[in-house]
């Protein structure tokens, strides 16, 4: 903006011209108006007149802005007028220069939050932050500094300009590892260093910075990094105004980096679930189809099975396999704790199970003990096994396992330790009968533990009718009760005898 | 080169003067009216190549001044910038109706304001 003139304040664009210019008439063209140069800017003073010619200077902050000329009183009337005018002027001027001022901030502050607002990547919200910042505080280089998280170290986001006539390195004014910019985190706030040179947290590269002017990026209570403006122009100093200026992007560059951090972060970790969970139902497909093949038809015995897994892959497991002589072997077990962990060890035993050459309960137990045992903090895992000869005989052995019912009563076996806790277990035998028709019914703990939304627990009381039903409306009426754990339930019924 | 500025408000018509003023280095004149009534006797008299106006001014509105250049004087060929408060609804049909080229919000952003005046009037961008 142009300082004032004369010619300026006497021109028609402002208001006190008519006034000045009737003064001049009303003296009788005894007065006129000249720039501090000499020429005429209002009125013709009459060349013949006699009167002496006074030169009377029209002062703004002591400089003369020209001079009125003319007979003392008046021209020294009209002289201290103008200074007056122009002083008036100089005012409003400088009034409206800090509205306009404020103006240009308020519309730069918008536009970076219509911008900031549309990004979320961490290097063009830098990027947009430090490009406005220059447009209001004059620097010749500049840099965001970022913190990925509380203890990562600071990297470079942007930057732009040159320092010591040179074009600065991809680090901005500081680099990541500077004293300076540690300094200023640490501390916290804002600040200014108008001398570099002297300043003993400076490198040697860093003192020709000149002046140098740095906020720190707080969302919240977290501290995502910094941004920093250096003006390498001699005799260049930065204001509290320019600080005010800066701490207000430094706020919303703040808050859009934490933003983008978060979403980058979100991302990520959609991805990962996202894997995690094409992994879970791969390992889900694979059990299920394990178990499907883990029941084998055996004449004389009608064998059901169901299993309904708490989520997507479940610890229980069941086994079904025959004997030359025609005698079924079946198996249902519970391994401890849940999800993938459960699932390998359900997929272990299932494998072991089919390797297994014995048909004795007992020794079936014995043998997954054994190989359970081995198996360091696996943990322990409940299983009862049962082996029905065609004849209608069985016999069966428990590892901590909820012992089957036989239509409708529950079968008393010996109490053992589960599985994979001692080596070297032997698990006693329990002998009975089946009559043809008689349904045998084995399950998992889910059964009798499902759990009503008032709490309630579904218990072993309502248990014994419930196992009259078929293996399907069992597991059904448990998991409608309150599923909370794997259910599992196989019933074998004994058609009739077989002739040898 | 001629530029006018309407608005009835003394200070905005002295804030947007003092954001042209630059111009005037450019043989730029500027000239204000503070209505309606008052900017429809300048464009007669001076035929400004740009106006600002105002839209929310007594009597004669700024929508009516800008119908009346582009569609009763036969002065179409004057860019008017239509110049609205920042929260009024503007309504941009009503603008496009009457033949407004652009509008901007107050507070204006001076140097778009400037850089817009130097555009319209084929001046070279301040700093070239």
């Amino acid at each position: 903006m142009a300082g004032l003139s004369l010619k300026t304040l006497l021109s028609p664009k402002y208001g006190s011209l008519p006034a000045v210019k009737a003064l001049c008439e009303a003296s009788g063209d005894t007065l006129c108006v000249v720039d501090a140069a000499g020429k005429s800017l209002l009125g013709n003073l009459d060349e013949h007149r006699s009167d002496p010619v006074e030169r009377v200077p029209v002062l703004l902050d002591g400089l003369p802005l020209g001079f009125v000329l003319g007979t003392s009183p008046l021209a020294n009337a009209l002289a201290i007028m103008l200074a007056h005018l122009a002083s008036r002027e100089t005012e409003s001027r400088a009034l409206s220069s800090e509205v306009l001022h404020l103006y240009r901030e308020a519309n730069l502050i918008e536009q970076l939050s219509e911008q900031l607002a549309a990004l979320l990547d961490v290097e063009g919200v830098s990027q947009c932050a430090l490009e406005q910042a220059q447009r209001i505080i004059p620097a010749t280089s500049g840099g965001v500094l970022i913190m990925q998280d509380a203890n990562s170290p600071l990297r470079h986001a942007a930057s732009f300009g040159t320092a010591n006539d040179e074009l600065i390195d991809i680090t901005g004014p500081l680099s990541p590892a500077s004293r300076l910019a540690t300094s200023i985190l640490e501390r916290g706030t804002a600040e200014i260093v108008n001398d570099c040179g002297s300043d003993p947290r400076a490198s040697e590269s860093e003192r020709g910075l000149g002046a140098l002017i740095c906020a720190p990026l707080r969302a919240g209570q977290r501290t995502v990094g910094m941004i920093v403006l250096a003006n390498s122009t001699a005799g260049a100093s930065y204001s509290a105004a320019n600080l005010k200026l800066l701490n207000t992007i430094a706020l919303q560059t703040a808050a859009a980096i934490a933003n983008s951090l978060l979403c980058a972060e979100m991302v990520q970790a959609a991805g990962i679930s996202a894997a995690f969970a094409a992994e879970l139902h791969a390992a889900s497909t694979v059990q299920q189809m394990l178990l499907q093949s883990a029941s084998r038809e055996t004449p004389g015995f009608h064998v059901e099975s169901v299993y309904l897994p708490a989520s997507e892959v479940g610890g229980d497991f069941f086994f079904v396999s025959s004997a030359p002589d025609g005698s079924v072997i079946a198996i249902v077990g519970d391994v401890a704790g849940k999800g993938l962990t459960a699932a390998m060890r359900v997929a272990m035993i299932l494998g072991a199970l089919r390797r297994e050459t014995s048909h004795d309960p007992g020794e079936i137990l014995s043998g997954l003990n054994n190989a359970l045992s081995t198996q360091d903090q696996l943990g322990f895992t409940t299983a009862c096994c049962i082996r029905v000869w065609p004849s209608g005989d069985y016999a069966l052995a428990n590892a901590g396992h909820i012992a089957p019912y036989l239509s409708g009563r529950e079968l008393t076996t010996p109490p053992t330790l589960p599985l994979g806790l001692v080596p070297a277990q032997t698990y006693e035998l329990v002998r009975g009968h089946l009559a043809p028709g008689e349904r045998l019914v084995m399950m998992s703990d889910g059964v009798p533990e499902a759990r009503s939304q008032t709490g309630e627990l579904y218990g072993f009381e309502r248990l014994a009718a419930l196992t009259l039903k078929p293996a399907r409306d069992i597991a059904e009426a448990a998991q409608n009760f309150g599923q909370e754990d794997d259910i599992t339930v196989l019933t074998l019924v004994f058609a009739a005898p077989v002739s040898p | 080169m001629k530029i006018l500025i309407v608005d009835d408000e003394p200070h905005l018509r002295t804030l947007i003067q003092q954001t042209l003023e630059d111009l005037e280095d450019d043989g730029v004149e500027l000239f204000t009216a503070a209505n309606g009534e008052e900017a429809l006797e300048m464009i007669r008299l001076e035929q400004p190549k740009l106006v600002f106006l105002d839209v929310m001014m007594p009597k004669i509105n700024g929508f009516d001044v800008c119908h009346a250049v582009k569609n009763e004087l036969g002065l179409s060929h004057i860019h008017i910038i239509l110049l609205t408060a920042k929260g009024q609804e503007f309504d941009r049909q009503r603008g496009q109706e009457v033949g407004a080229d652009m509008y901007m919000t107050k507070p204006f952003d001076p140097d778009a304001l400037l850089a817009k005046a130097r555009s319209v009037l084929g001046l070279q961008p301040a700093g070239l």
